[in-house]
């Protein structure tokens, strides 16, 4: 299956060169986040906000919730303002 | 800071008093609320006579405490007709502290048609005429004062909107670069103008720095408070690097970044404008990506934004700013953005309220969406020039909004909604709806919970649980705008509990009291009531703390949520 994922702030420097707002993983089905981000390397300590199709993914359901074909997944670090 | 300075417009003289018994303790927001509540009339005119124009630093203004310089400004607002409270960086805070001047409020309004300045200075206060300062912009009044002055005294100024006393006015305030910090909401530039005053300045030679009752118990507190800031991400590292404007990217993904004049939650050209992109063209033109407001910051969230031919274009290029110029009004291009930001801190208008504006303006078809050029235009040649139609523009958002027949209008108690939908951000619609200074995000920060997971996490497209995030955020909130601490504060204070504790701890070694955290929130909850009481004197009543009908009208793509708490959930609000 294949999904986007988007990087954002410091987490964009382990993107690869060429890409600069994200990339398309292919991925098996029944990947999780954590096997998504780590094909980039993201430490999972730094994804502090996860989202798939604009909505959050919380601290219990990041390890164990899988990915869909053409979703969405949007990482942010620790990040503030206002 | 004992001394209240009153200055009166109407027969030019000044008044040193001790602070009443019933002032001490109270700093920044909670002494210009309680003045103004005790002293104005809530029926009276804002632009008249009986309004007060009320400048308080914060309780732990001028000390050594991190992030303490933030300059409070109170009256009643002629923006939303009820009472405001505003706050900025600058340097003033810090003299009026040293110089030992809990508030200075100006009184009343000169008969004559003519200028003034006050300078406040150690030994005297004194009022100037002013003449050839008059329709000077901010940028090159600050130079001039300066120069007058012949040393970097505080200036906090008008700029033509605020002496044409248009609603979307806001005072000015100078940063340790000589550079622009705004008191930009709710009008008081209008106010200030309305008393014909064109600056005050303030020169603090020869006063000792502000010392606390209790220097070694003060300075260990400092230190854990300072620590914590350092120590979360977002105070410590996120908001250093990128500043505010990395928000627009998490807001688009969220589906709460208001686009189009609140027509969608998300826009296609996010990444042009983004925090991202920001840094990276200033570090490419030699600017400052981090900088400090006011002296004493730590967070350092300002940044210093260059043109192409790396010279100095704007500062503190917040985003509010930028969402609204950008998303809201559809301008790709940064550069058209941030020239905007700069004229309108020279002609001295709210970048929010105005952002907000040209957002309804252009739904109106006074210009198209996109058109940077046209803004920078119409804020050059027709606002800050006074022309009909800038005035008009001036008056703000629901201004327009009359003025065009148009519907979708983003206000609440006629002032702009800023930069997070409150269809999809539902907590942050709790406090536009409730807050006693007119929608305002910066008065209960919901979004830190809704969407950055700051201090736990409510589902912001859900509407459990954002009556109370709300409540307790603006109760909170009341109480930090009384220290004179950055609200950036709080992110580090809802997670780290040595944060709030070392701050109480600094007031009370500061005054040499023994405050404790319930009696801190008791003064949150004491500066609302205040204010709630005031807004009702004033004719607004409950059915002013509602949001503009359309949001529960029309669905916010991509989420097509609509606002659907209830009046009487709204109403639960003040129940505290």
């Amino acid at each position: 299956m294949k999904i986007a994922l988007r990087l954002y702030a410091t987490l964009r420097d382990y993107l690869p060169d060429g890409h600069d707002t994200g990339v398309t993983l292919d991925l098996p089905d029944g990947a999780t986040i954590p096997d998504a981000l780590a094909v980039l390397g993201v430490p999972l300590a730094l994804a502090h906000i996860i989202m798939i199709q604009g909505r959050r993914v919380l601290p219990p359901d990041v390890a164990t919730r899988q990915l869909v074909d053409g979703e969405e997944l949007a990482v942010f670090p620790a990040i503030g303002g206002g | 800071m004992d001394r209240i300075v009153r200055v009166n417009m109407s027969d030019l003289t000044t008044r040193v008093e001790p602070v009443p018994a019933a002032w001490v303790g109270l700093g920044g927001r909670a002494l210009t609320s309680t003045v103004v509540a005790a002293e104005v009339p809530p029926t009276c005119h804002a632009l008249g006579p009986n309004n007060k124009l009320v400048f308080a630093p914060g309780l732990l203004s001028g000390t050594a405490a991190a992030n303490s310089g933030r300059i409070s400004c109170g009256a009643k607002s002629p923006l939303t007709g009820g009472i405001k409270e505003s706050n900025a960086g600058g340097t003033a805070a810090k003299m009026l502290a040293k110089l030992g001047i809990a508030a200075l409020v100006v009184e009343g309004q000169p008969a004559a048609d003519k200028w003034y300045s006050v300078h406040v200075a150690k030994d005297a206060i004194t009022i100037q005429e002013e003449k050839d300062t008059v329709g000077t912009g901010n940028y090159c009044l600050v130079n001039q004062v300066q120069a007058r002055f012949g040393k970097p005294v505080g200036v906090m100024s008008v700029g033509p909107a605020g002496e044409m006393k248009m609603l979307s006015a806001n005072i000015s305030v100078a940063d340790p670069e000589s550079h622009i910090r705004s008191i930009g909401r709710g009008g008081l530039g209008a106010v200030m103008g309305s008393k014909k005053l064109k600056f005050i300045s303030i020169d603090d030679t020869g006063t000792p720095p502000v010392m606390p009752k209790e220097p070694a118990k003060f300075k260990e507190a400092a230190k854990i408070f300072a620590q914590t800031l350092l120590d979360h991400p977002v105070s410590g590292q996120g908001l250093p690097t990128y500043g505010t404007n990395v928000l627009v990217n998490i807001l688009h993904e969220a589906g709460g970044l208001p686009t189009r004049n609140f027509t969608s939650g998300q826009y296609a050209a996010h990444d042009k404008i983004s925090g991202e992109t920001m840094h990276a063209t200033i570090v490419a033109r030699g600017g400052m990506p981090t900088h400090g407001c006011h002296p004493g910051c730590q967070i350092q969230c300002s940044q210093i934004y260059n043109d192409k031919d790396g010279k100095y274009l704007t500062s503190g290029f917040e985003y509010e700013t930028i969402w609204g110029m950008g998303a809201d009004c559809c301008i790709e291009d940064l550069d058209d953005i941030a020239t905007a930001d700069h004229v309108m801190d020279d002609i001295g208008v709210d970048s929010i309220e105005t952002a907000v504006m040209f957002g309804v303006a252009m739904e109106a078809g006074v210009l198209p969406f996109g058109d940077g050029k046209g803004v920078v235009r119409m804020l050059t040649e027709e606002i800050g020039k006074g022309t009909p139609l800038g005035r008009i523009l001036g008056g703000g958002a629901a201004n327009v909004g009359r003025v065009y027949g148009i519907t979708r209008v983003p206000v609440v108690k006629n002032q702009g909604i800023p930069a997070y939908d409150p269809r999809a951000v539902k907590g942050i619609g709790v406090t536009y709806a409730m807050s006693t200074m007119g929608a305002d995000h910066t008065s209960g920060y919901a979004v830190a919970t809704n969407i950055l997971s700051v201090g736990g996490h409510v589902d912001p497209l859900k509407k459990e649980g954002q009556i109370e995030l709300a409540r307790n955020l603006n109760i909170a909130t009341a109480a930090i705008d009384s220290t004179g601490m950055c609200l950036f504060i709080a992110f580090p204070a809802l997670d780290i509990p040595a944060c709030l504790t070392s701050l109480i701890d600094m007031i009370n070694a500061r005054f040499g009291i023994a405050l404790s955290g319930d009696d801190v929130t008791a003064l949150g909850k004491s500066v609302l009531k205040t204010e709630h009481a005031f807004n009702i004197a004033a004719g607004l009543t409950r059915e002013h703390d509602r949001l503009p009908e359309f949001f529960s009208l029309e669905a916010l793509p991509p989420h097509n949520v609509v606002w659907d708490i209830t009046p009487e959930e709204l109403d639960s609000y003040w129940n505290f």
